[in-house]
């Protein structure tokens, strides 16, 4: 259905460290932030991105790129079942980074509004802390030390804990 | 690395076990406040139902615990179910319509979470009659299945329609315990917790293969 034409806009995004990439617009459309920006036309030919690294930023063009080629689900009601398993495998080998980074791409998707990989990251976090104890989560998760429970408090929530599993 | 935001915490949060979030209180004030927030206790529930669409069926286990939802807990001579999030705990109503509804309860019952009301909601099927279970008596149980649902809270129980078209699964009891992870795919069964209904076919065949093989 849809014919790739070579003269397709352009758009640029510039990273905090000062790396451009140029991408089709279409992909950078992902991004619900840099459409909102498009349309109200307040987008120059660069779009400074102040808080993203090139690396974040790579990753995140990575997988806007991936997710714009795919077909959508509300475009045909046949969608190939096949191009659904291929985005999943996409999505599971792109979610294989460190943490650090799934946080650095899980604020820049938060910053840029792209929904699905909001999902994808958060999903990633979410499965790779569930079993982890409150201290290894306060360093995953560079929780603020000023912020932890009083010994009451500490005491109180244990034994919630109790009362509902053992 | 910047501290995340308070949205996205939610977010993550609302994709954890019940295990997990009673344990995760002790992470920071923040978490326990997020944690025992009403509004968190729902939007975990809504997503417990979008990733995790199947209804698990109960067995006679008193300490099951449900990942995102309540557990049923024999204490005390009456069933109980316990939501661990919001620290809740309600004695289930007794049932006029089941013969013997000690017998198999916990095997004929699911519980879902119906995000049109918010409130958890159980389903239970059972043969109306006495029936010696069996292979040869699967037509007899087919026939005689009735399903009851109750809301969490009320007290009493009402009999869900039963219709032959397949509807989508809104709700969610699924384990988390790798033992048992693939216990939701054998003994499903599908219950739309917003319209009432069931599908018929599926839950007569699976409900009475079940009884049939045990």
């Amino acid at each position: 259905m849809s014919t790739s034409s070579s003269s397709s806009k352009k758009i640029v995004l510039k990273s905090a460290d000062n790396e451009t990439f140029e991408i089709d617009e279409i992909v950078a459309l992902e991004s619900q932030a840099i459409k909102n920006m498009i349309e109200d036309e307040c987008a120059d030919n660069v779009i400074p991105l102040g808080n993203i690294d090139s690396k974040t930023l790579s990753k995140i063009i990575e997988y806007c790129k991936k997710h714009a080629e795919s077909p959508k689900k509300d475009d045909n009601a046949d969608i190939d079942e096949k191009a659904v398993e291929d985005l999943k495998s996409f999505d599971a080998e792109f979610a294989k980074v460190d943490m650090p980074l799934i946080q650095d791409i899980l604020m820049a998707a938060n910053f840029l509004n792209i929904d699905n990989l909001i999902g994808l990251m958060c999903r990633t976090i979410a499965d790779r802390i569930k079993g982890k104890t409150p201290e290894e989560i306060r360093k995953i998760l560079n929780i603020n030390k000023n912020d932890l429970l009083s010994p009451e408090q500490e005491a109180k929530a244990r034994e919630e804990n109790s009362w509902a599993f053992d | 690395m910047a501290t995340l935001p308070s949205d996205i915490i939610y977010e993550i949060l609302s994709r954890m076990p019940v295990k997990s979030l009673v344990r995760f209180r002790r992470v920071s004030k923040l978490w326990c406040e997020y944690i025992d927030s009403p509004y968190f206790a729902t939007i975990h529930s809504k997503r417990a139902v979008e990733e995790e669409p199947t209804l698990v069926m109960l067995r006679a286990t008193h300490d099951w615990c449900y990942p995102n939802q309540p557990r049923i807990c024999d204490k005390f001579n009456s069933l109980v179910v316990i939501n661990p999030l919001r620290k809740e705990c309600f004695e289930l109503p007794p049932m006029d319509k089941k013969p013997d509804w000690r017998l198999s309860y916990e095997e004929s019952c699911g519980l879902g979470f119906d995000d049109s009301t918010n409130t958890f909601k159980m389903v239970c099927v059972f043969p109306r009659i006495q029936i010696d279970v069996g292979e040869e008596n699967l037509d007899l149980v087919r026939k005689n299945l009735c399903t009851m649902v109750h809301v969490l809270g009320t007290n009493l129980w009402q009999e869900a329609m039963v219709v032959d078209d397949l509807y989508e699964i809104l709700h969610s009891a699924v384990e988390n315990d790798d033992t048992l992870r693939d216990y939701p795919q054998r003994e499903s069964l599908v219950h739309d917790f917003t319209t009432g209904l069931i599908t018929k076919e599926n839950l007569n065949q699976k409900l009475a293969e079940h009884w049939g093989k045990r």
